[in-house]
């Protein structure tokens, strides 16, 4: 029974899984997708779609509460029994199996009953333990590939553009605890203050980890996320440019390829918008399915092929995250959000939150995201208090798995499982009651 | 540098300037002014943010109760109904506004953009607005919302989505095992095959949850702390802004302001 578990991180746009001691996890989209002429693609399979225009999207999450476990459990089949894409990996015998899965925070209590009820039952494991992405992040490891700003670190010189003290951390051999050789007696090496800002598909979570159990009071919501930033661009691109309301798949890519946040702010991007300004090629179908960023030292384009010209929208659609006024939304932005959130603390603790700030989630991959951040935040601070953001270097998206890779190592998380006994002895309301579902804590 | 000093007790009255020799500032008060009261001298001012914020949002909403030209909003105060989201920004927008931006939110956070149909019941069930209301509202600004509902587009599963590629999921052979726990086996099968949306799932749920998850989760009160960025909603620039006199959209010259009335303009 003491294989290692298996990790499952299950985001409302990607699910990310994979057994506990792979570096990195697989990735599966998490939606079944028509084309124009009717056909259906799952997950996976519409990456590989040629004629990208009028795909239309159904996921098993409505406004990240999972909705559909009859698309969420076609999805889960084609994850684990798909040896061939997903590198040979597949599940056998679950009943031995352990897991370890993430949920939306405060999902509503019927569907977190669901999950478990699937789990031991549809698929058969062994034990699990669920929690909320934010509630594992304590146990990441924040010394190896994190970027750690501080928001105090520009007050030396102002004009100076390096503003940032940008530095890594090296790897510390003694606390990484190496993935390779899971150390059984070791014990849980967590933080116990943390705040962590989880910018995901469906919306923007400001959620306070203390002693590693998210402090539901103080937890925040902002409606913007990576699927509302497409909306807003798929607008802006429709009113400036071409149509492209139903052209989902080649905005994303636009967001994901062009977009960036401004560096310090608004008005100082705009003055150097030409100098920042991108031409992306669209997709004639011919040469391109997806479109490209124009390469001006590369080759010539093809005779017809259409370009629009990308300038202040680059960094106007980012800029709604902290000033959601200019897209007419009437919402408070982020450094509000968290602000709020901090005021619902106990006293005492909120300079030593506002210090250990942990950033995950698919839209910091957005360049400056964090550094403007850290920035707006300290200004609103009281001058004694330090912001000091975490940030994984590189697929900020992945962040969350690998932490609850580390946590599957340690021994909290043993004792913390739900074993199938447990479960068949007290039942699926006594799960989400007392040992996974929010109630427990409020 | 310039910044705080320190006084002479001897020359200041140490009621109103500040020394960092309390105690001494406590005694002298306590000589010289036997009629002035002790707690004056030592009074502490009270720096926790949350008491501040809250002394703030209070004289606002005093201030906007007398002036009473808006019931409505003064209602919302004095009896702090939890269950009228808009209570969140009363003071600064009316209720129509709030709508208006819940809905364009939602909107825009659409994945396919024909999907509209479901909004107003989904809105309607989180924020605890009668949903004729957030329609009579929103079919005023988009007279297509009608045309778009009837497109509304269902990607139903295949049954034979297995087929599509390799699967190596084994056949359950445990049916004399099922058969012993059926009750179990048919709350699993209907969990596995609802089709309810989530307005539906939402509708059922008692008050407590759902004031925990859709209403806590959002900021009690609205402030802020950023500027107001104010941008051209033509170019995008972010001097000389004006309004539109009908619609309200920011505008930043007279082209801008031809183009916004060509195409954009709402009221026209």
């Amino acid at each position: 029974m003491d294989d290692l578990p298996i990790v499952i991180d299950n985001g409302s746009y990607e699910i990310k899984f994979g057994v506990s001691n792979s570096r990195i996890p697989f990735r599966a989209i998490n939606a079944i997708a028509k084309d124009k002429y009717n056909t259906v693609y799952l997950s996976n399979q519409i990456k590989g779609i040629k004629d990208i225009s009028s795909v239309n999207f159904r996921r098993p999450y409505e406004l990240g509460q999972l909705t559909s476990w009859e698309l969420e459990s076609a999805i889960w089949d084609y994850c684990f029994y798909n040896p061939e894409e997903f590198d040979g990996f597949q599940l056998e015998d679950t009943s031995k199996k352990h897991l370890v899965i993430s949920e939306t925070c405060l999902s509503l209590p019927e569907f977190s009953r669901n999950i478990d009820h699937i789990i031991f039952e549809e698929y058969n494991y062994g034990s699990i333990y669920k929690s909320p992405v934010a509630g594992f992040i304590p146990f990441a490891d924040l010394t190896k590939d994190v970027i750690s700003i501080s928001g105090k670190a520009d007050d030396d010189d102002d004009d100076n553009n390096a503003k940032f003290q940008e530095q890594l951390v090296t790897n510390d051999l003694n606390t990484y605890i190496s993935s390779e050789e899971p150390s059984v007696t070791k014990t849980a090496e967590y933080k116990d203050f943390q705040l962590i800002i989880d910018s995901g598909f469906n919306c923007t979570w400001i959620i306070p980890v203390i002693k590693g159990i998210p402090y539901y009071k103080a937890i925040k919501k902002m409606d913007i996320g990576g699927r509302f930033l497409t909306g807003l661009l798929k607008e802006t691109l429709s009113f400036r440019h071409y149509n492209v309301t139903d052209e989902t798949i080649l905005v994303n890519n636009i967001k994901e390829k062009c977009l960036f946040v401004a560096p310090k702010s608004y008005a100082e991007s705009f003055k150097l918008k030409n100098k920042t300004a991108v031409e992306y090629v669209l997709p004639d179908f011919h040469t391109t399915f997806m479109g490209y960023i124009k390469d001006n030292s590369k080759t010539k384009l093809p005779d017809n092929a259409q370009l629009i010209t990308l300038k202040d929208e680059l960094f106007s659609v980012t800029e709604t995250i902290f000033h959601p006024e200019i897209s007419r939304i009437l919402k408070p932005g982020i450094i509000e959000t968290i602000i709020e959130s901090l005021s619902m603390l106990p006293e005492v603790i909120r300079p030593l939150m506002v210090n250990n700030i942990v950033c995950i989630g698919g839209n910091f991959n957005l360049p400056n995201f964090s550094k403007r951040l850290t920035s707006e935040l300290q200004r609103q601070l009281p001058t004694d208090w330090t912001t000091h953001v975490y940030i994984p270097k590189i697929d900020a998206e992945l962040f969350g798995w690998k932490a609850m890779a580390q946590f599957s190592d340690t021994d909290s998380y043993r004792k913390a499982r739900i074993t199938r006994e447990e479960y068949m002895e007290h039942g699926v309301e006594w799960c989400t009651k007392h040992r996974f579902g929010y109630q427990n804590w409020i | 540098m310039r910044g705080v000093e320190e006084i002479n007790l001897k020359t200041y009255d140490p009621n109103v300037y500040f020394t960092s020799q309390l105690e001494t500032t406590r005694r002298v008060s306590k000589q010289n002014s036997s009629n002035v009261s002790t707690s004056r001298s030592i009074k502490r001012v009270n720096y926790s943010l949350a008491d501040l914020e809250n002394k703030l949002y209070q004289t606002n909403e005093t201030t906007q109760a007398s002036t009473g030209d808006n019931t409505y909003n003064k209602n919302i105060i004095t009896s702090d109904d939890p269950t009228t989201d808009s209570s969140l920004y009363m003071g600064r927008y009316n209720q129509n506004e709030v709508i208006i931006s819940n809905y364009r939110c939602m909107q825009l956070d659409l994945e396919n953009t024909n999907n509209q149909g479901d909004l107003p019941s989904l809105l309607s069930s989180i924020t605890n607005t009668p949903r004729d209301q957030i329609e009579s509202i929103t079919n005023s600004i988009s007279n297509n919302t009608n045309t778009l509902k009837r497109n509304n587009i269902t990607i139903d599963i295949p049954k034979n989505i297995q087929l599509s590629y390799k699967s190596t999921k084994p056949i359950k052979p445990t049916h004399a095992k099922q058969k012993r726990n059926s009750n179990r086996h048919i709350a699993l099968k209907k969990v596995l095959n609802a089709k309810r949306s989530l307005y539906s799932y939402v509708e059922g749920l008692d008050m407590i949850n759902k004031k925990i998850i859709f209403m806590n989760t959002y900021n009690k009160r609205y402030f802020k702390l950023l500027y107001n960025l104010n941008i051209c909603s033509i170019c995008g620039n972010y001097k000389n802004i004006s309004s539109c006199v009908s619609c309200g959209d920011k505008i930043c010259s007279l082209n801008c302001f031809n183009t916004h009335n060509e195409t954009r303009c709402s009221k026209r």
